[in-house]
């Protein structure tokens, strides 16, 4: 790649860490990127930056329903993981006995095998 | 364990707690960054709807899938506000609200303000504070060009017609305007 074709992505960096690049632009930039060790250096030096812009808002309180709404759902989605849960641990504990008593039975097998054999 | 033990756990340890469907280390990282990510998205989408509908996708997200955070790749509210900002940006983008809206913060002023609970809000307040004090030493054309993209969702060539400008001065003073951001952020740390 010539250095003004470099220089001409290099321009576009600023507004790719800002979101502000069309589309096609955006998938150009990018694909740049994943090649350019120069572009992938500057956007780290420059990315504090972007990401200090959204902390530096005046702080508003989300209404209450929010988190109501959300921790209703998480709370519902928790409880399901939890019931999946025990019932894994149940089949598993289901299984030990017939997995010991499988091996039990293979060892006396081939116990039993061997000593035909030799007598 | 209560609530309050673990509002004092780092994200780090909470997150972890969240990815194995611990609602209540989740409730906690809520209570803990909701305020900045539900300005955030106030800000951009300047609609109360539209903000509460993109915070509570962000934060079901968190909870649905957290392995997509990475701690190695910056702070946890770092990477919920980058979450935040691409979605209240498409959302912004899909609707007339874009038309509508204000890029400079009109229609904040009906916002209730968080009250200052612990220490660590306070230094988070003192944080946001630099990082505004910052933004506003830079020169109001710098100024404008990033909250019109960062804030306002417009793409470098809207704001190049906006503005009537040319397009190179408009990317030249969107970098200039963040290398200023972060060199004054850095004085500040």
């Amino acid at each position: 790649m010539s250095t003004r074709e470099h220089d001409q992505y290099r321009d576009n960096l600023a507004a790719w860490l800002l979101g502000a690049l069309p589309p096609l632009e955006e998938e150009l930039f990018e694909r740049h990127l994943a090649g350019c060790d120069v572009c992938q250096r500057e956007a780290a030096r420059l990315r504090p930056a972007v990401g200090a812009l959204g902390a530096a808002v005046p702080e508003v309180e989300p209404p209450a329903d929010v988190k109501a709404n959300l921790m209703a759902t998480v709370r519902q989605e928790a409880k399901a993981r939890e019931r999946a849960r025990p019932a894994r641990r149940r089949s598993l504990i289901a299984l030990r006995p017939a997995t010991a008593m499988t091996a039990v039975t293979a060892v006396l097998a081939v116990g039993v095998l061997i000593g035909v054999a030799a007598t | 364990m209560r609530l309050r033990g673990l509002g004092g756990l780092a994200d780090e340890e909470l997150i972890e707690r969240v990815a194995a469907g611990d609602a209540r280390a989740f409730e906690a990282v809520y209570d803990r960054h909701s305020r900045a990510a539900y300005s955030l998205a106030y800000r951009i989408a300047g609609n109360p709807v539209v903000a509460e509908d993109v915070v509570q996708e962000a934060f079901l997200s968190l909870w649905r899938a957290s392995e997509r955070y990475r701690p190695e790749r910056g702070s946890l509210r770092s990477w919920l506000l980058s979450v935040v900002h691409n979605r209240a940006i498409d959302q912004v983008r899909r609707s007339l609200v874009h038309d509508r809206r204000r890029a400079d913060g009109e229609g904040i002023e009906e916002r209730r303000e968080a009250p200052e609970r612990t220490d660590v809000e306070v230094l988070r307040r003192d944080e946001a504070r630099a990082i505004r004090s910052a933004l506003d030493r830079l020169p109001p054309d710098q100024v404008r060009v990033i909250e019109l993209s960062y804030f306002g969702g417009f793409t470098h060539t809207q704001i190049a017609e906006m503005l009537e400008m040319p397009l190179g001065t408009v990317k030249g003073r969107m970098r200039l305007g963040l290398e200023k951001m972060r060199d004054g952020i850095e004085e500040a740390a």
